[in-house]
């Protein structure tokens, strides 16, 4: 796109540039939509609500006691220092915007706010991804790339309203860093460098992927430096960055002195001497000849290096540096997760990506970008190699975890969008038609019919693609990434729309109706969902940072009932929660995730706890009557199956989930435990433990006696409600 | 544990003599594997001589099908981690005795033939294959266990059944040897040495090669579309190549309606395809003006209507192909993913 600098045209460029970027802000934000529209204005998932939380605290009490909040209501006994390992960066941003709209006479209720941050904040990423583009290609790409980026589902799956996580604000910060980045590269600006470096550390504050660019930066100079292309502008801006960029990471609690003790941080480091090394080799040759130049730079570099390695090596020896981080680790190793970490394993963000996801996520700009990766490798300009970098890194981190495709999403729009702009560059320019020959007169013969001809097609055929594209995102964003998961659409059985509210049904419940302090276990997945909803104290919570106490969690859930009332009694625990989909057909429930529990608690203590005796001879996982005894046994299956077949009148009932039939005598009696709410559904139960008994006998024989006695008294009789069944 | 094992020697060794069956000793064991070179292959006619009877070893006996018409995939798949364990514990045990000389160990394997070996699996009441069973001595073939097969493939499960018979056996001499394949360790070899050569003698052509900036572009581009097409995931979760119908009439390419997972052979059309679109619009992008302006520059004198109609073949084949390929990729795309409204290209006949 040729830009007017001047006159008529340029007022109509930038109006119609307003125009657009009005409509792509417009096209992000509602797309992002879906979810309020069709449920409410509600925070999803399971770590929105442990941000949501933290946001309504840091509101209540400020700043300085949010960042010394040490929070006892998870991680019972331990308690968990919350300001000092959490990223404030999300709730900052949050309870500064319900300030700021106080100041000018806007209340607004703090949980809009978060529900709404999201897609607010899409509007900028697409802001800062125009203007990234613009810098790579022209504005006219840079328009493109907004547009993508505006709809892709690849990073509206992280950013619909009320998915308030970590990742909605960090995409936008991420492409804010890059853009100044490329600017101050490409300048030598040290105001735009140090712009760079304090969106890098606001990014630092927000998300643990701060550490993408802690490594991308540095890759980008260091492959600069290899093809020879230094340059006092790179010098000046990679300095000041990583300068200001590191000292001002530090002051975030939660990152302290990590940027010069672990791994992670390492290259960004090394890439600073080296950059000083190469300043001064430079510098020295322009001072002497160049054989006397040759020989200085090999050996000193040979010496160097060799210092660096070994030094680096030693340190993490000794332990002054710490090494890779378990999660970043499992990036390069992709065993070692799943053999070392079961916890980081057991997440299915963590799982590898399919084909399909990489095309469910972005549609045609999968195919764009490899040919945009290759146009920019035709100019190879100093900011097309940070691109490409970019490119090849998250291709390999995406293809590794599911969750990665967020990061990828960016680039491919880039990439895409050159790929576009360049052949719209070729084939939308009609302005031959309008072109008058030497004599004066309309040139329209034979020759123009072919190109007019040509170029409608080509970029007819595109324009459509672009079409479908805007169908396909849409689609997937309305029907993949707008459920809240914490209500669940459903149909009755004359088809009409229901919602399952079982969760906040049993969290209402529990709110309700228990003590203010009483502890609740339950698996880790729900931490965040009873601390927020509930407002209990929890054991053990989404935050995983303590994989012993989640063990004995799993632990308490794969024994048998009177061990699991040891342990359970030992924590002071008061109630048990579980999530049981058999009636409903509900896939995510706790008996799915049992060999999960299983596995991380025989990762402690593997002498009692073997997954293999949750299996059938046969080596399968089964629930039905063919489950082994262990299986049986187990506290996790006793609380799922509780009564569920009497439900169906008989003495079995069908679990749907799992399609097998439950027997009333593999489910057993409880004899520790009591039952005291199950929601509409079942898809939630609670159960308490007894007190201890008040004759001194052990619960079991007590509860078989009164089992005994009751059978002896007549039976009341009373009608059942009529139970119907959705499906 | 070590007590009872003790014992068990002990008992073994009083009752050796008054042996009532015809079991065979080690020894014979031995011999029958040296002369099945390795694993003892079962038959209807030597099982019962073989596993029948108290004998003085363990035995660990494969039931298994993997002839392809049977389309057991775990059977192929199980066929040389089972040759792996054998072989490593003959390698180390040419007479199938641990080191201690207390513990015997055999292997033997049925690979199911209707007419060969059928009163084999009949004799262990097998329904379905493969089936991986131990054997204690002292006790005959009616009495077995069934060791269960770890759900992770490769080398994992090789070790998990390698630590599990340890444990059971009580032996800790048992070591997996991977064979080393000389073969590629010397292709490899070769290889390194010639293009080291190579680079050493033509200095300045391989340092141009190196800054060649197309070499990079289309390795990088490749490696992409590689990575975009879900090769980590195969690495990864080792990928079935391709799946089988279930009477093994049929070979599967695409696992219909999983999104969440694929075969190893559909990364590689979606690389082809991804590769095509990529091409074609590069072509546009590059070639087509540039053929454009090669027939202009010729003809200059003339019209240049040559030039146009030129473009104009050119554009309509590049755009057609994109259209036909990339209608094929959402048609495999409906394929993975049920429910998809979209489509580019409808085929009023198939469909």
């Amino acid at each position: 796109m040729k830009e007017a600098t001047s006159g008529t045209l340029y007022w109509v460029q930038t109006l119609l540039k307003i125009a657009i970027f009005l409509s792509i802000t417009g096209a992000a934000v509602s797309s992002r939509l879906f979810s309020v529209i069709r449920f409410e204005s509600i925070i999803h998932e399971f770590d929105p609500w442990f941000n949501f939380r933290a946001t309504k605290y840091l509101v209540e009490h400020g700043f300085y006691k949010f960042l010394n909040w040490f929070d006892d209501r998870t991680w019972y006994p331990l308690g968990r220092v919350t300001g000092g390992t959490l990223y404030p960066g999300l709730m900052t941003s949050s309870a500064a915007i319900w300030h700021l709209l106080k100041k000018v006479g806007l209340p607004v209720d703090i949980r809009n706010i978060c529900v709404l941050f999201a897609p607010a904040f899409s509007g900028v990423t697409a802001y800062a991804t125009y203007k990234l583009t613009s810098e790579i290609k022209d504005s006219g790409a840079g328009l493109l790339a907004a547009g993508f980026i505006a709809i892709a589902p690849g990073y509206i799956s992280r950013s619909v309203a009320g998915s308030y996580d970590n990742e909605a604000i960090a995409i936008t910060l991420l492409m804010v860093t890059f853009m100044f980045w490329i600017k101050a590269m490409k300048t030598g600006s040290i105001m735009h460098s140090t712009f760079a470096a304090l969106f890098y550390f606001y990014m630092v504050s927000a998300w643990g992927g701060y550490v993408f660019i802690t490594n991308l930066i540095p890759l980008h100079v260091f492959v600069l430096l290899l093809m020879g292309r230094y340059s006092n502008k790179l010098y000046a801006s990679y300095t000041t960055w990583y300068a200001i960029g590191t000292l001002a990471s530090m002051q975030i609690p939660f990152v302290g002195f990590l940027p010069i003790r672990s791994n992670d941080h390492m290259a960004a480091l090394g890439v600073f001497g080296l950059i000083q090394i190469v300043a001064f080799g430079s510098f020295i040759k322009s001072q002497v000849s160049w054989e006397k130049f040759q020989t200085v730079m090999f050996v000193s570099l040979a010496f160097l290096l060799v210092l660096g390695v070994s030094g680096l090596f030693l340190l993490t020896y000794f332990g002054y540096i710490a090494p890779w981080t378990g999660r970043f680790y499992s990036l390069w190793d992709t065993n070692y997760a799943k053999i070392h970490i079961p916890i980081i394993a057991s997440v299915s963000e963590h799982q590898p990506t399919a084909w399909p996801a990489f095309f469910f996520d972005t549609q045609f700009l999968i195919w764009l970008f490899p040919a945009g990766v290759f146009l920019l490798f035709l100019e190879l300009k100093d900011e097309h190699v940070f691109v490409i970098a970019y490119s090849v890194l998250c291709s390999y981190f995406a293809g590794v975890m599911v969750r990665l495709m967020l990061t990828l999403t960016p680039i491919i729009c880039v990439c895409a969008a050159v790929a576009v702009s360049k052949l719209f560059d070729a084939y939308l320019d009609f302005s031959f038609v309008f072109q008058k020959s030497k004599n004066g007169a309309r040139k329209f013969d034979k020759d123009a019919i072919f190109t007019t001809i040509t170029r409608t097609l080509v970029s007819g055929t595109f324009v459509a693609y672009l079409f479908l594209f805007v169908y396909h995102c849409t689609w997937v964003t309305s029907n993949a990434y707008s459920s809240p998961s914490v209500v669940l659409p459903s149909r009755n059985p004359d088809g009409s729309p229901a919602l399952i509210d079982d969760f906040r049904e049993a969290y209402y419940w529990l709110r309700m109706n228990t003590a203010e302090d009483a502890k609740v276990a339950s698996w880790w997945d729900y931490g965040y969902q009873i601390g927020g909803m509930a407002d209990r104290t929890t054991l053990v919570d989404n935050n995983t940072w303590n994989n012993t106490h989640i063990a004995i969690v799993g632990k308490a859930m794969s024994s048998p009932e009177d061990k699991a009332y040891e342990i359970l009694q030992a924590h002071d625990v008061d109630y048990v929660l579980v999530i049981f989909g058999g009636l409903i057909g509900f896939s995510g429930d706790d008996i799915n995730k049992f060999l999960w529990m299983v596995r991380i608690s025989e990762g402690i203590w593997p002498d009692e706890i073997k997954e293999r005796n949750y299996f059938t001879p046969s080596g399968e996982y089964r629930v039905d009557a063919a489950a082994s005894q262990t299986m049986k046994n187990a506290l996790m299956y006793k609380l799922s199956y509780h009564e569920f077949p009497t439900l169906f009148g008989q003495q079995e009932g069908i679990d749907r989930v799992r399609g097998q039939t439950i027997r009333a005598e593999d489910v057993g009696d409880l004899d520790y435990f009591e039952e005291v709410f199950t929601s509409e559904n079942w898809i939630v139960r609670l159960y308490k433990l007894k007190d201890r008994d008040t004759l001194g006998r052990d619960l079991k024989s007590a509860s078989q006696f009164d089992r005994a006695a009751a059978r002896g008294t007549k039976r009341r009789v009373s009608k059942r409600p009529q139970l119907e069944l959705r499906v | 544990m070590r007590a009872s094992k003790f014992l068990w020697t002990l008992v073994s060794m009083l009752t050796f003599g008054f042996r009532l069956s015809a079991a065979l000793s080690n020894e014979k064991l031995a011999a029958e594997m040296v002369k099945h070179k390795g694993v003892i292959k079962l038959n209807n006619a030597n099982f019962e001589k073989i596993i029948g009877g108290k004998r003085d070893a363990y035995m660990v006996v494969l039931l298994t099908a993997s002839s392809p018409q049977i389309g057991c995939s775990l059977c192929v798949e199980l066929e040389p981690e089972f040759k792996l364990i054998a072989d490593s514990w003959i390698k180390d045990h040419p007479d199938g005795l641990s080191k201690d000389g207390e513990n015997a160990l055999f292997f033997a394997k049925a690979d199911f033939e209707p007419k060969r070996n059928n009163e084999v699996f009949m004799h262990f009441n097998v329904n379905n294959v493969p089936r991986l069973l131990f054997l204690t001595p002292g006790e005959g073939s009616e009495s077995y266990n069934q060791i269960n097969l770890p759900g992770e493939s490769g080398s994992a499960r090789v070790l998990a059944i390698v630590q599990s018979l340890s444990q059971v056996i009580g032996i800790n001499d048992f070591r997996i040897h991977e064979p080393i394949s000389w073969g590629s360790v010397l292709i490899s070899a070769v290889a390194t040495m010639v293009v080291t050569l190579a680079a050493k003698k033509y200095r300045s052509e391989a340092l141009r090669l190196v800054k060649t900036n197309a070499l990079w572009a289309v390795g990088v581009v490749f490696i992409i579309i590689l990575w975009n097409a879900g090769y980590m995931f195969n690495t990864i979760r080792g990928s079935q190549f391709v799946g089988m119908a279930q009477d093994g009439s049929m070979v599967h390419y695409f696992l219909e309606g999983q999104q969440q997972n694929q075969y190893g052979v559909e990364t590689q059309i979606i690389t082809v395809i991804y590769a095509i679109l990529a091409i074609n619009m590069l072509c546009l992008i590059k070639f087509v003006p540039y053929a454009k302006k090669y027939y202009q520059n010729e003809d200059n004198k003339k019209s240049s209507s040559k030039a146009s109609m030129i473009e104009l073949v050119l554009a309509l084949t590049f755009s057609a192909s994109i259209y036909l390929v990339y209608s094929a990729l959402m048609g495999v795309f409906r394929l993975k993913s049920t429910g998809y409204p979209f489509k580019l290209f409808k085929l009023p006949s198939l469909v």
